[in-house]
């Protein structure tokens, strides 16, 4: 029967005018969109009202709460990276992270700070009320960055004075104040010191990479050192091509980790499969 | 030109030409938050501005109570202001918590979410921060040297903040409603967005700074 249908289609595709052939395909590609963009709105409408997450979330939220701290430091470092995932700490990173010199200041600055911080969050903050608890985080590395910057700042004066505003602006950033209220008042102290080194982790991987590629296309240098007589692109230390690098990156990392989780999900479905026959 | 022109001519440069959200992402996270809650905008922006000028005026203060006790040494690290500003943003946060509170509770429990991100934010403590640095170059004799000018300031930084949000409440809410690729969809779509209209924006200021 198949064999009998075929002819016919193709010779009614042949006799179709070639314009209204191209007319037909548009409709369908348009009609196929609109009816996969209508069942996706459903079904976010449906989820969202009947307060349930996909499958890919759900599957995404028992990894994100597996709590031993090979996990925690593995989430804070690639799954649920505080930059690309979650925005946190996205203000000094686009404006302090131009050269490699910068990023390394405001990453070792941001690990000394998140440490001590989600240790005493986890020690002593968390039986504080919520607005105590909130400014206790914000003074706790306020205090501590005034006492860490001066020697850096006798040190090496010109790289501090040239992060302008965005040194002070770590303690206040979202990397700290949300993962200490989020995780580390809700968690052992061991596990808050590995949220701690995985998110700085993170943060610091991306911050060194921006500071890389952004040092690299404004003066064709590594490390202040002029490696290359190319044409330069001074721009690329202005905030828009940082934010326009940081959602490439951030769509990058999204696909990678949808992939990742997808391929998990199937390994475990082939697993469960396998055990049921 | 006479002071009051200035003031427009900054407060003008502030909101539009190079917005402090566009120009340097400060509250770059705070906005990526109040995305995603449209009913919270309005609230959000207004509370916002009330803590900048609060935080430009007592910014001001502590750089003058600095410079007229002579507490130099320590404070020419930038760093040192800075923890005066946050105390200063903390003792805010607190009274202001603490007088709802007991003043009026019902409008302090829907407010209660958004008061501390809109009082820990990098924006709220960029503003004094920024006014210090600005004092003693570009804008001698402008926003730092008196009090007015540091409450204009203060309120255009929050004008400027409210109008980034409308712009980009609006625009999200139009790229949400398409079909995205996988890869774009939600944070890097907004990044995306965000760094389009700050190309925009770098546009009009061009490349030389005006703050």
């Amino acid at each position: 029967m198949s064999k009998k249908m075929l002819p016919s289609s193709k010779k009614q595709k042949k006799s179709m005018p070639a314009f209204r052939r191209r007319l037909r395909r548009t409709f369908d590609n348009q009609l196929d969109r609109a009816i996969v963009q209508s069942a996706k709105n459903t079904m976010r409408g449906l989820a969202r009202t009947a307060n349930i997450k996909p499958e890919e979330e759900n599957f995404y939220d028992e990894r994100m709460h597996d709590t031993s701290a090979k996990n925690v430091f593995r989430n804070g470092l690639l799954l649920n990276n505080p930059v690309l995932f979650n925005a946190f700490g996205v203000t000094v990173l686009i404006g302090a992270c131009d050269t490699l010199a910068k990023a390394l200041v405001i990453s070792c600055m941001t690990l000394a700070l998140m440490l001590v911080t989600e240790l005493l969050a986890s020690l002593v903050y968390k039986d504080f009320d919520t607005p105590m608890r909130m400014t206790a985080y914000v003074l706790t590395a306020a205090v501590l960055l005034a006492l860490i910057a001066p020697p850096i700042f006798n040190r090496y004066p010109s790289l501090v004075s040239s992060l302008g505003i965005y040194l002070p602006l770590i303690c206040i950033t979202g990397l700290i104040t949300v993962r200490c209220e989020t995780f580390a008042s809700v968690n052992t102290a061991g596990l808050a010191a590995m949220d701690a080194i995985g998110c700085s982790s993170g943060f610091a991987a991306v911050a060194i990479l921006f500071g890389v590629l952004r040092e690299f296309i404004s003066s064709n240098s590594f490390a202040g050192i002029v490696i290359g007589q190319g044409r330069t692109f001074p721009a690329a230390s202005m905030a828009f091509f940082a934010f326009l690098m940081l959602g490439l990156l951030s769509a990058l990392a999204q696909r990678i980790r949808r992939l990742w989780f997808r391929r998990r999900q199937s390994e475990i479905n082939d697993a469960v499969g396998g055990d049921k026959l | 030109m006479s002071d009051f022109t200035r003031f427009i001519t900054m407060a003008i440069a502030i909101i539009f030409a190079e917005n402090l959200f566009f120009s340097r992402a400060l509250g770059t996270e705070v906005v990526i938050r109040i995305m995603a809650r449209p009913r919270d905008f309005l609230k959000f922006s207004l509370i916002l501005t009330i803590v900048t000028v609060l935080s430009s005026v007592t910014g001001w203060m502590i750089d003058f109570a600095i410079t007229a006790l002579g507490f130099t040494v320590y404070a020419s690290y930038y760093v040192g202001k800075s923890l005066a500003y946050v105390i200063a943003l903390i003792l805010m946060y607190l009274l202001a918590d603490a007088i709802l509170h007991r003043a009026a509770p019902a409008f302090h429990r829907s407010i209660s979410k958004v008061l501390p991100i809109a009082v820990f934010n990098t924006a709220a403590l960029g503003a004094p921060l920024l006014l210090t640095r600005l004092r003693p170059t570009l804008l001698t004799g402008l926003p730092g040297s008196n009090l007015l000018g540091a409450v204009i300031f203060g309120v255009a930084v929050g004008v400027g903040f409210m109008f980034a949000l409308l712009l980009m409440t609006e625009g999200i809410r139009q790229i949400e409603a398409m079909d995205l690729p996988d890869a774009f969809d939600g944070l890097p779509a907004r990044f995306v967005y965000i760094g389009l209209l700050a190309l925009a924006f770098a546009g009009v200021a061009g490349r030389q700074t005006l703050l």
